[in-house]
Parts: C-alpha cells; sequence; structure tokens
C-alpha cells in the first residue's frame, strides 16, 4: 500500500503536469498531496495510544481548511482522519494542525504543523504546501519535526522541494 | 513527461498538482505547460527553475501563424536574425552570423538527439530540417554555452526541439499548400496513441518551388535570364513510436536546390549549378521513471549526412563536391536524488564519426583535387548538481569532460545561482564556458585552389559567457523577462584571405565580444489576443572593430487576434539594425519584414489558412558572403502568397 500510495505521490508531484487538472483547484490537490504523505510519517506510540484515529485540527480557516475537512475519515495507516476546529492556538492531543501566519502555536506533543503560508517554516511550521509553475510542491523543517517526535520517511524527503535540517 | 502519465489514467487526473491558475480554463493551462523545459539540463525541469535563460516557442503559436518550417519558429525568438544565401539559411544569434558558417557555433537537438552532422557540425533549420514545424510540440532555445552538459559546439545557444506525440495530434491529418513562385507543398502525418500505452506518430512532407526569379545586378545578364533558376525541391520524413520507457525515432530528409546567384565563381545564368543535402536520423531511447531515488535513461543513436555539390564552369567544366559523414551516438545518463535538496545528473556520452568523406572533382576532363576520409570520435563525462539552498534559492553547478581525438581533453564547467522571490519569478546569475573542435570541413577540406585550403593545424575554439536574467510572470497570462550577457569567444575559426585571391584558409584568428540586453514580453493565452515583443539590444566587436554582418539592435513581435470564433488573424513583424559586409560585400541599411496569416476553421475537419509572408514585398538584402562572390548583396525573399488546406480525419 505504501509503495502504491509513493508511486501517486511522487506520479503528482513530478510528472502530472496542469494539463488535466482542470477538474480540481489548487487547495484540493494540496489536501491530496498532504493525504498522501502522511502515509509516510510516523507519529510516535505514545501519542496514538488510546486514539481511535488522527487528529487534524484547524487552527485557521480559508478553502485548504475546507479541503480537509472534506478528508475526514480518509484512513492513514489503518487510523481514520478526525477532523476539528480548534482556538486559541491550543493543540493538545492534535496529531497535524493546519497552521497559518498567526503564532504562536502551542504545540508541545507530537503535532505535525502544516501551513499553505510562504515563510513559516523559519517560525516552526514543519510542512509548508505551495505552489510553483503549476505543481504543488512542498517543503519541510526536518529537525522541528524530529524535535516533536515525527519520523519522517527518506522517500518522502526526497520529493521534497526543499528540507531544511541543520548539520 | 509522457502521455500516459499526464492524462491517461483517472487517479491522476484527480491528484494532478495543479497551480491556483487551475482554475482557470484549459488554454490557461496549456499556456501553463510552456513553462517546462528540458534543453538546459536534458531533463525536464521547470523553466524558472532552469540554469540557463530559455525561450520558448510552442506549435500552437505557429499553427496559427502559419508557419511551415522550424526556421520560422526560431526567427520568432529574441536575439535571433537569421539570413538567407539563396543556398542555405544562415542563423545568428546575439550578433554572431559569421561569414561562410551557417550555424556552427548552436547546437541543434531533436528531442535532446544531437544533429549537428559530423562534417560541418550544424544544422540548419529551414528547407534544410527534416522536421516540419507541424511536428514540433515545442521549440526551446537555451541561451548561453551548454557545453557542461551538450558537450562541443554548444556554444551560442542550444535549440531543442520537443517533437509531437501521436497523443498531441491523433488521427490523419492531409495539408496542401499552393503559393507564389510555384510553390506546393503536402504534408501527411498520423498520429495515434493506443490503450495499451503505445503512441505512435508518423510525419511525411514534401515541396517543391520553382523559385524567385532574381534581380543580380552584378551578373549582368539580361533580364529574366535567372528565371527557374532558385527552385527547391524536399522530402522529409519523421516517425515516433513509444512504448512505456521506450522510444524509438526515425527522421529523414532530401532537399534539392538550384542556385542562381553563381556560387564559387560558376558560371551565371545558366541551369545546372545545384546542391543536394541529405539527413536522416534513428534513435532508440530508453527513459526510465523515478524509481526510488534513481531514474536511468540510455540513448543509441545513428545518423547520417550527404552533400552533393554540381558547379558549372566556363567551357562546359563540371565541378562536383562530394561529402558523406556517418555518425554514432551513445548516451548513458543517471538522475540520483539520494541526497537530500541535491538533484544530480551523470551522464556519459559517446561520439564515433567512422567516416566523414570529403571529395572535390572535375568532370570531363576528369581531375580529383581532394579525398579525404578521416575520422573522429570523442568521450565526454558530465556531472551536473542542483542544489536547493532554501525555498528561494538553488545553485546549479556542472562540469563536462571531452576527450575529442587530436584534441585532447578539454573540461567545460557551468555555475548557475537561481533566486526564486516568489512563485512566478526568478532571478538568474550563470556563468558558464563553451568550445567548439574544428569540424572536419575547416580542417581537411581543400578543392585545389578555388575556394578553401586545408589547415589540418586548426585548434578548438573557447567561448566564455557571464549572464543575467530577470524573468517574471505577471500574471497567469502574461510574463515578462530580461537578460543581460557578456560573450567572449577566443582563438574564433575564421576563414582568412590567402596569397591566393579569392581562396581562404581557416584559421583561430577570431576575437569576438559580444555584450548585450533582451527584453521580452509576451501574453499567453488561447482564445484571447495573444502576443510576443522582444528587443535585442547588441554589440559585437572583433579586436575592438564592429563585426560583420551583426545588426545593433533586434525588434519583433507577434500578434494572433480571434477574429470570429472560427477566424483568427495573426500578424508578425521584425526589424534589425544595419549590418557591415564582410570583405567584398555591400553594408546593408536596417530592415522592416511584416507577414501576416489569416485562418478559418469554419467546416468541420477543416482548417483553411491564407499566408502572406514579406507583406509589404520589401526589398531586402544581406550582405554576401564568400560562398557568393560575384555579388555584393543577396536580396531575401519577395512576397509570396500561399493558400493552405488542412484536411483532419
Amino acid at each position: 500500500m505504501r509503495g502504491a500510495a509513493l508511486v501517486l505521490l511522487t506520479a503528482s508531484l513530478l510528472l502530472a503536469g496542469p494539463a488535466c487538472a482542470q477538474a480540481a483547484s489548487a487547495p484540493a490537490l494540496k489536501a491530496q498531496v498532504l493525504l498522501k504523505a502522511l502515509r509516510f510519517i510516523e507519529w510516535p506510540q505514545a501519542a496514538l495510544a488510546g486514539r481511535s484515529g488522527l487528529q487534524l485540527c484547524l487552527l485557521v480557516e480559508g478553502e485548504l481548511a475546507q479541503q480537509l475537512s472534506g478528508l475526514e475519515g480518509q484512513r492513514i495507516n489503518q487510523l481514520p482522519l478526525q477532523v476539528r476546529q480548534v482556538r486559541n492556538q491550543q493543540l493538545a492531543g492534535c496529531h497535524l494542525a493546519l497552521v497559518g501566519p498567526d503564532g504562536p502555536w502551542q504545540a508541545g506533543g507530537a503535532t505535525l504543523l502544516v501551513t499553505d503560508a510562504p515563510g513559516l517554516l523559519d517560525r516552526g511550521a514543519m510542512l509548508s504546501l505551495q505552489t510553483e509553475e503549476g505543481r504543488v510542491v512542498f517543503d519541510i523543517e526536518l529537525d522541528a519535526a524530529r524535535r516533536a517526535g515525527l519520523e519522517i520517511s527518506a522517500r518522502l524527503l526526497r520529493l521534497a522541494r526543499f528540507v531544511k535540517k541543520s548539520g | 513527461m509522457k502521455p500516459l502519465a499526464r492524462c491517461g489514467a483517472p487517479w491522476l487526473l484527480l491528484l494532478a498538482v495543479a497551480a491556483a491558475q487551475a482554475q482557470t480554463d484549459d488554454d490557461g493551462l496549456e499556456a501553463l505547460l510552456q513553462r517546462e523545459v528540458e534543453g538546459p539540463s536534458r531533463y525536464a525541469q521547470s523553466l524558472l527553475d532552469a540554469p540557463a535563460a530559455v525561450a520558448v516557442f510552442s506549435r500552437q503559436e505557429a499553427e496559427l501563424l502559419g508557419h511551415q518550417r522550424v526556421a520560422e519558429m526560431l526567427a520568432r525568438l529574441p536575439g535571433v536574425h537569421l539570413g538567407h544565401t539563396r543556398q542555405y539559411v544562415t542563423v545568428g544569434l546575439r550578433g554572431l552570423n559569421r561569414p561562410g558558417d551557417y550555424n556552427a557555433r548552436m547546437l541543434v537537438a531533436i528531442d535532446g538527439f544531437r544533429s549537428n552532422d559530423a562534417l560541418y557540425d550544424q544544422a540548419l533549420p529551414d528547407t534544410e530540417f527534416p522536421l516540419a514545424a507541424e511536428w514540433v510540440k515545442r521549440l526551446e532555445l537555451v541561451y548561453g554555452p551548454s557545453s557542461s552538459v551538450y558537450g562541443g559546439n554548444a556554444l551560442l545557444g542550444v535549440v531543442n526541439l520537443v517533437t509531437v506525440d501521436g497523443a498531441d495530434a491523433p488521427g490523419l491529418r492531409a495539408k496542401t499548400s499552393l503559393g507564389r513562385f510555384g510553390s506546393r507543398r503536402a504534408l501527411l502525418q498520423y498520429g495515434q496513441a493506443d490503450a495499451g500505452g503505445g503512441d505512435l506518430f508518423l510525419g511525411l512532407q514534401w515541396r517543391k518551388s520553382r523559385g524567385e526569379t532574381l534581380e543580380l545586378p552584378e551578373l549582368v545578364l539580361p533580364p529574366g535570364q535567372l528565371r527557374g533558376l532558385d527552385g527547391l525541391e524536399q522530402r522529409s520524413l519523421f516517425a515516433k513510436y513509444r512504448l512505456g520507457a521506450w522510444r524509438a525515432t526515425v527522421s529523414a530528409l532530401q532537399r534539392d536546390k538550384e542556385l542562381a546567384t553563381a556560387p564559387y565563381g560558376t558560371l551565371p545564368g545558366v541551369p545546372g549549378t545545384r546542391y543536394r543535402d541529405r539527413f536522416w536520423h534513428a534513435e532508440l531511447a530508453y527513459e526510465e521513471d523515478w524509481s526510488q531515488a534513481l531514474r536511468r535513461s540510455l540513448r543509441l543513436g545513428t545518423a547520417g549526412s550527404g552533400f552533393d555539390g554540381h558547379y558549372v564552369y566556363e567551357g562546359g567544366l563540371i565541378n562536383r563536391d562530394v561529402a558523406r559523414s556517418r555518425w554514432h551516438n551513445l548516451d548513458a545518463r543517471l538522475q540520483w536524488r539520494g541526497w537530500l535538496n541535491h538533484e544530480l545528473l551523470l551522464g556519459l556520452e559517446a561520439r564515433s564519426v567512422p567516416q566523414g568523406l570529403q571529395r572535390n572533382f572535375d568532370l570531363n576532363p576528369a581531375a580529383e583535387y581532394l579525398n579525404s576520409r578521416e575520422h573522429s570520435h570523442s568521450l565526454g563525462l558530465y556531472l551536473q548538481d542542483q542544489w536547493r539552498l532554501s525555498p528561494h534559492w538553488q545553485l546549479t553547478s556542472g562540469l563536462r569532460a571531452d576527450r575529442i581525438r587530436s584534441f585532447g581533453t578539454r573540461a567545460s564547467p557551468r555555475l548557475a545561482l537561481v533566486y526564486r522571490p516568489r512563485p512566478g519569478e526568478a532571478l538568474k546569475l550563470m556563468l558558464g564556458t563553451a568550445f567548439r573542435a574544428p569540424n572536419l570541413a575547416e580542417r581537411f577540406y581543400d578543392d585545389g585552389g578555388i575556394s578553401q585550403q586545408a589547415n589540418p593545424g586548426l585548434a578548438p575554439e573557447r567561448l566564455r559567457t557571464g549572464e543575467l536574467a530577470w524573468e517574471r510572470e505577471l500574471d497567469a497570462r502574461s510574463a515578462f523577462s530580461l537578460g543581460l550577457f557578456d560573450t567572449r569567444l577566443h582563438r574564433g575559426i575564421e576563414p582568412q584571405p590567402t596569397a591566393i585571391e579569392g581562396v581562404s584558409r581557416y584559421e583561430n584568428a577570431g576575437h569576438f565580444h559580444s555584450r548585450g540586453l533582451q527584453l521580452g514580453l509576451q501574453q499567453r493565452l488561447r482564445g484571447e489576443p495573444q502576443w510576443r515583443v522582444d528587443l535585442a539590444l547588441l554589440q559585437a566587436h572583433h579586436l575592438g572593430q564592429r563585426l560583420s554582418n551583426a545588426p545593433r539592435w533586434l525588434l519583433k513581435g507577434h500578434w494572433i487576434q480571434p477574429l470570429a470564433p472560427l477566424w483568427s488573424l495573426a500578424l508578425e513583424a521584425q526589424g534589425q539594425g544595419a549590418r557591415r559586409a564582410g570583405p567584398g560585400g555591400q553594408d546593408v541599411g536596417a530592415q522592416w519584414l511584416a507577414h501576416a496569416a489569416l485562418r478559418y476553421s469554419g467546416w468541420p475537419g477543416q482548417h483553411w489558412l491564407l499566408r502572406i509572408d514579406n507583406l509589404a514585398d520589401a526589398r531586402h538584402f544581406d550582405p554576401a558572403g564568400p560562398e557568393n562572390p560575384a555579388l555584393q548583396r543577396v536580396p531575401q525573399p519577395r512576397r509570396s502568397l500561399r493558400l493552405d488546406w488542412e484536411l483532419r480525419f
């Protein structure tokens, strides 16, 4: 399954031009790319223990948030995605969160901070989805993800436009 | 990009990654597709990330403008100045268009296959080229030296022609054209993409023209004496079949040209002085998709070229010039993404020319002046690294080492720093060098004192360029570009006069310096006016003197206006500054040229197009080069009207 997902993600990122993509908007495609990318991210056992699903928290509104809401129930490595709105930047219990420029975010735990606002990798965001010449590309802040206890597969890293990593 | 991957599978359709502009119509997306190029790095990449300034011209634009030849597409791009010797078209770029060499400092590739021949190391884009404009999906002009990935002769630029797949032009199409000067053309093509993943494209082309009746006062002939002496006949074919990672391609051309300009001292005003050119190539390529961090490709190619010159001299003497070359190519490449933020390309290219034959002889009475059979081999190893320093910065560095028989090893480095301040914008700084080994014709051609002496001791010439480019997409449909360049060519191979009048010899005597500015603005959305304006300001010098045949400015543009739903009108215009002539030639003033095309697609499966070349019937000239010693200037094509009828089944 993971291999197939990688093929799909690779194809999405590398091969699929925009020629046939008119049916889907950029936020919809970002949501699809994120969904595939999540299969290559591992959360610590403690963060998943006793949880019935993968918590996706939305701190911002907008088209991408709407698209992500539509992913409710999708399974990521056997766990269904559970989407909820969050206020006050409180991210306790969130496995991943869509964040915007308004921070700081009080993550603390193993929360993958996802954004489509530019320039947030320097402020703690871990996965940044952007568009570039008709393609969705993503950047990864690897150190921040590791500090949060997240393991990101090397195969996913290879597909990133840019991986920020010290040392 | 493989058609199946692009459009074939529903899951890809669902997942296909789009820009914010994805919500606009198909045509906007189609325009955006032009932002991917394969020429600069020999793999597909974003135009804005590419380590070179690139201009792209698409089939859609060519179709609406009524282009039939690759040269017409190339002429639309900034910095290009084509000429016509009435034997061949000559290609100038950024002020360098040297007399006697038609396109010797540019590399032309068909889907990445080097199509420069093995004797003259050149490929000419007009009727000398096997591909019709209809078979070119995208013409990419990569400015500046690209020897770091292509090896020798990628000096001023590389033209990469990305050919159409069957899926791009499905079904059978027949096109006929009739025009002034007795010109006729028939084109037949067939495209098919089958469900099993196979993709076939076949194209055939035939063209014949009586040609103009030239007025050449220097030849002192009665009026009309040159009637019928400028004829042309061209036949060509192109075929491509893809299946999965495999691709096989074949092209072939034969071109016959009657010569009216009394080249090389031949008898003026009589028929029989003519050229025949041939070219063919076949290539088998295996290009796999990414698997893990690796992507492999292997290409095997073989090609041949032929030239037959038939010259009629005083007293019924016939002189023949015969040249034949064969060459084989092997190109193996590995792309690797094993290191984070790096994309590495490692390539090995071998080229063998088992025989380059050049003969020159007289018939009646028989006499042989030249019978040269030379061979040449080269091996190139290249490495390129595209390193993302941050989401906004990337550094591309490349180095290629070429070992060439008789010339030792040459290294060609490249460095390009690209800054992407925001999506759709790039600032690039590029430094690179390139080389060209003297070709077999420059080294060994010797026609017994008629035009050229051999010089086997020639050394390679070397070019160095620094370039700045700023490219910006203003919105989903328009883009702006600005470029500054500084190019120096050292030990340039140039024909030099000898003690015998009219006879030259190639020497490493050129030290050219060309610098300039290119400015471009374009809008590329189908269904709306599409237009493009380009300005190039150029300064080309040789040892402090202004270079001959080098315009100081070029201004060109086109406008494609949809009229009613089924009509479109296209206008193209170009101007170039005055040019100084070389020895024996006559200077020419600034020139303006305009063409127009009216297209109607009203009847099912049919397209009609009326094209007028040289709308104002302007009388333009090129300074005469050494091939036309009897002339001071060469008249350029006059107004011609042509009607095309295309049937699609």
